[in-house]
């Protein structure tokens, strides 16, 4: 296999790193999981996949992926990576090596086109967003804040009538820009929901990362947004599947998916993305994660909006 | 009755999760069913779902399970049964992304997409690609086995709705950037190109990246295209488009030679344009092309050379010799015959691009003897049994002969390496061979000649010579250096080009020809 694209933070972590040896987690048709001695996991994604960090994508159908045993051994060189029991190899010595991190650079987006993106993004969740993870909570923030919108099709289900109230709490006290608030509500909400990263874990991540974009901005206070994104992570070890561990440890460090990073640049930054693919690609991811993360985008906007 | 099912240590994508949840649900005899991971919450729901146990209390949140309320244990069976099929079924289908499964849905999901990529069974194309048209999209036409009636019905119709409707059997385009197919990852630059070969044109493109210029666009017609039945309407089509293209300085027509009333419509059409034009009609008639002010071609590198030199304002001259001097290909060739055997005759030409087959098989002409094939140059040399190869043999591996139940060679190289085997004997002077890198091509494909040579090697008793080229870039991701170095280890020759690998071969003919007199 050859690698064509690698995350520059997986690409430091190879060269810092003395022993690279890892074991296979878990094996899906698109993507591939790796975890090291001390539990962390990178990824190998197919060409059908946007390169996530602490992940390589590798050239070619996943039809290769299918050959790699469970539970093999794979040990990392300067170029590539041996998976021993399997006998494959994968070449990442021509891999282009990325960032997969929050940028704002640019002008900053006005506080009325940030508006104008926000409800571009609101319309598109209401109309196609999965609505059996938690979107249908985007009504629950928008009561709060009084914004009426009708949003009729986003109809409660089993998981959002059990959250809604500490979603609620969790609301209230970011909106009071309460972290410690927040915070202490974290063990009755992470790791809650459908999916192999739980709907609220998706939530948090999009909800960090804007957090972490508005600070950037000017608009919070970094140090305590960091704060906030390392207690969410620090929550999470134990109370969550591995995979949803990763992406919040990640989403601390303001790192993420590309198309999800660029929906969130996008609201703070004018570039000439093309918003609304960016959200639909978003969208498209997993079930119900890409809503449940886009939710998290939202309810972070609206808060610091209205 | 609850009962449980739960997996340590399992993961499976959301959507499977989902889809389980969902058609569990649906089983009868099931009254409520909650199915995810074992996370405290998740537990905490099931509980209070009234689904939950001191089982379930035991999980982790990398445990996968499922807890049903359901009339009786064999209802649970049927369950498991499901979730057990619904597990098989997304191991070997689809991924977590959503696809869409109509041409409907899948524009909902994307609005504003512009361009379709159609690969599907022929005889169903003409619809699908209709609707697609109806809906004001350019299409890329990758299918093939459509007939000519609804290439042109399909033509005509883009044509007034002045869309591009790429194909059928179009293997190769790169629109704005965006490489569609079988194509290579090429600078972008001043050269627009529309073709209607595959692989001439990955040929073109990737060697005016190697001169250092670009490529604007890539537009492909389809092999048909300029045939009387067509009449070149994607290419008049794509030319127009290229005319029209801000990016694009110098345009570049490759074909292999159309009909004369379709090659007078082109040629006619090129005469309107201010910008210089390149055309390789392959083997076509080059007065014509120079009668309509634009530049004809010996090669496919030919037209690379004058594309690049016409874009940097210079004036394009004929490209007829080598990248190494005189010298060290002398050098290369008497070394090499020298070597030979005097049983050791023959010419085997082995390709996976039949355009490239094409033009070695012109380049080569009658000059030692004539050339059989599978797409023989007159009919007198076409190969009637394949099994049994006499004399000098060129074959271009991608026909339909060689490809009913298995892919393309560019895909899977054992068609080739097969070939190789049988096709290879005693008797065999020297061997070309065309190495195509790129999207959609094998992700080694170098690495299987070599191999496949090496194996060959071991059971012949004389030396044969191989020359190859490869058709890619630097940036291709097979490795362009990696894959000459591993053609290079295994004793074959690597010329840049398929024409000056054609000459090298030319050349140790001719001195094989002059030691046997």
């Amino acid at each position: 296999m050859n690698a064509i694209r690698i995350s520059k933070e997986l690409m430091d972590q190879f060269a810092q790193k003395k022993s690279n040896r890892y074991v296979v987690h878990s094996i899906f048709k698109e993507a591939i999981n790796l975890m090291d001695d001390s539990g962390e996991l990178i990824t190998l994604l197919t060409e059908n996949k946007d390169l996530a960090p602490m992940s390589i994508v590798i050239f070619g159908r996943s039809a290769y992926f299918r050959n790699i045993l469970a539970n093999d051994e794979v040990e990392v060189t300067n170029s590539g990576m041996r998976f021993i029991h399997s006998q494959i190899e994968l070449d990442f010595s021509s891999a282009v090596v990325t960032p997969c991190i929050l940028m704002l650079e640019g002008k900053a987006l006005d506080s009325e086109n940030q508006i104008i993106k926000m409800n571009q993004m609101r319309n598109i969740l209401c109309d196609r967003g999965e609505s059996s993870g938690i979107l249908p909570l985007l009504n629950t923030v928008e009561r709060y804040k009084g914004i009426s919108i009708d949003s009729s099709n986003l109809r409660m289900n089993t998981y959002c009538e059990f959250i809604q109230g500490v979603f609620t709490e969790i609301i209230k006290n970011l909106d009071q820009k309460n972290f410690e608030g927040v915070v202490s509500w974290l063990p009755k909400f992470i790791g809650f929901g459908p999916g192999l990263t739980p709907s609220t874990d998706d939530f948090l991540t999009g909800a960090i990362l804007t957090l972490i974009a508005s600070a950037a901005m000017g608009e919070d206070s970094t140090e305590a947004v960091e704060e906030l994104a390392q207690n969410i992570y620090s929550f999470s070890v134990g109370r969550t599947t591995k995979v949803s561990e990763t992406m919040l440890k990640q989403a601390a460090l303001g790192r993420a998916s590309e198309n999800h990073l660029k929906v969130v640049q996008s609201l703070f930054i004018s570039n000439n993305l093309n918003f609304e693919f960016l959200v639909k690609r978003v969208l498209a991811n997993g079930a119900t994660s890409g809503a449940d993360f886009l939710l998290g985008v939202y309810c972070a906007m609206v808060l610091s909006k209205y | 009755m609850i009962c449980y099912e739960v997996r340590k240590n399992s993961y499976y994508d959301s959507v499977t999760l989902m889809l389980i949840s969902k058609e569990v649900k649906n089983i009868e005899g099931v009254k409520d069913v909650m199915v995810g991971m074992g996370t405290d919450l998740n537990k905490e729901l099931s509980n209070n779902l009234g689904l939950g146990s001191e089982k379930l209390d035991e999980l982790s949140p990398n445990d996968f399970f499922i807890s049903a309320d359901v009339v009786d244990e064999a209802i649970m069976e049927q369950v498991v049964e499901r979730v057990n099929g619904l597990l098989k079924e997304k191991k070997s289908s689809a991924g977590s992304d959503y696809r869409p499964v109509t041409i409907k849905s899948a524009l909902e999901m994307m609005p504003e997409a512009n361009m379709a990529v159609v690969s599907i069974a022929g005889q169903y194309a003409e619809d699908e690609v209709s609707r697609l048209l109806d809906n004001d999209l350019h299409v890329m036409l990758f299918s093939d086995n459509v007939s000519v009636e609804a290439e042109l019905r399909l033509k005509q119709k883009a044509v007034e709705k002045g869309l591009l409707m790429m194909g059928p059997d179009c293997g190769t385009a790169i629109i704005n950037g965006v490489p569609l197919a079988f194509a290579n990852v090429v600078k972008k630059g001043p050269i627009g190109i529309v073709g209607a070969s595959g692989t001439g044109t990955q040929e073109v493109s990737t060697l005016i990246d190697k001169l250092g210029s670009g490529l604007s666009q890539v537009i492909g017609t389809g092999g048909r295209d300029l045939k009387t039945e067509i009449g070149g309407l994607m290419m008049l089509q794509g030319f127009e488009a290229l005319m029209r293209d801000e990016s694009t300085e110098v345009i570049v027509l490759i074909s292999k030679p159309p009909s004369p009333e379709v090659a007078e419509k082109i040629l006619s059409k090129v005469s309107e344009t201010k910008k210089p034009v390149v055309v390789d009609f392959i083997g076509g008639d080059i007065e014509a092309i120079k009668a309509a002010g634009a530049y004809p071609c010996l090669t496919l590198e030919d037209a690379a050379h004058k594309a690049v030199a016409l874009a940097k304002g210079d004036t394009p001259v004929d490209f007829t010799g080598f990248s190494l001097s005189d010298d060290e290909v002398e050098s290369i060739v008497n070394k090499k015959v020298a070597a030979l055997k005097p049983e050791q005759k023959y010419f085997r030409g082995l390709f996976t691009g039949g355009t490239l087959a094409d033009e070695a098989m012109k380049m080569l002409g009658q000059s030692f003897g004539g050339i059989y094939s599978n797409i023989p140059l007159s009919h007198e040399y076409a190969i009637e049994n394949l099994t049994t190869l006499t004399g000098h043999v060129c074959l271009d591996l991608g026909e339909d002969q060689f490809t009913v139940g298995r892919p393309h060679p560019m895909i899977d190289p054992s068609t080739r390496s097969d070939r190789f085997k049988t096709d290879i004997s005693d008797d065999v002077a020297v061997v070309l061979v065309d190495v195509v890198l790129g999207y959609g091509s094998h992700e080694n494909p170098a690495k299987e000649v070599a191999d496949a040579i090496h194996e060959v090697n071991k059971k012949l008793d004389n030396n044969v010579i191989y020359v190859a080229s490869i058709t890619g870039t630097e940036g291709d991701p097979q490795d362009l250096k990696a894959s000459q170095s591993a053609l290079e280890a295994e004793g074959i020759i690597v010329m840049p080009s398929n024409a000056q690998a054609v000459r090298l071969v030319q050349k140790i003919m001719d001195q094989l020809n002059k030691k046997g007199a």
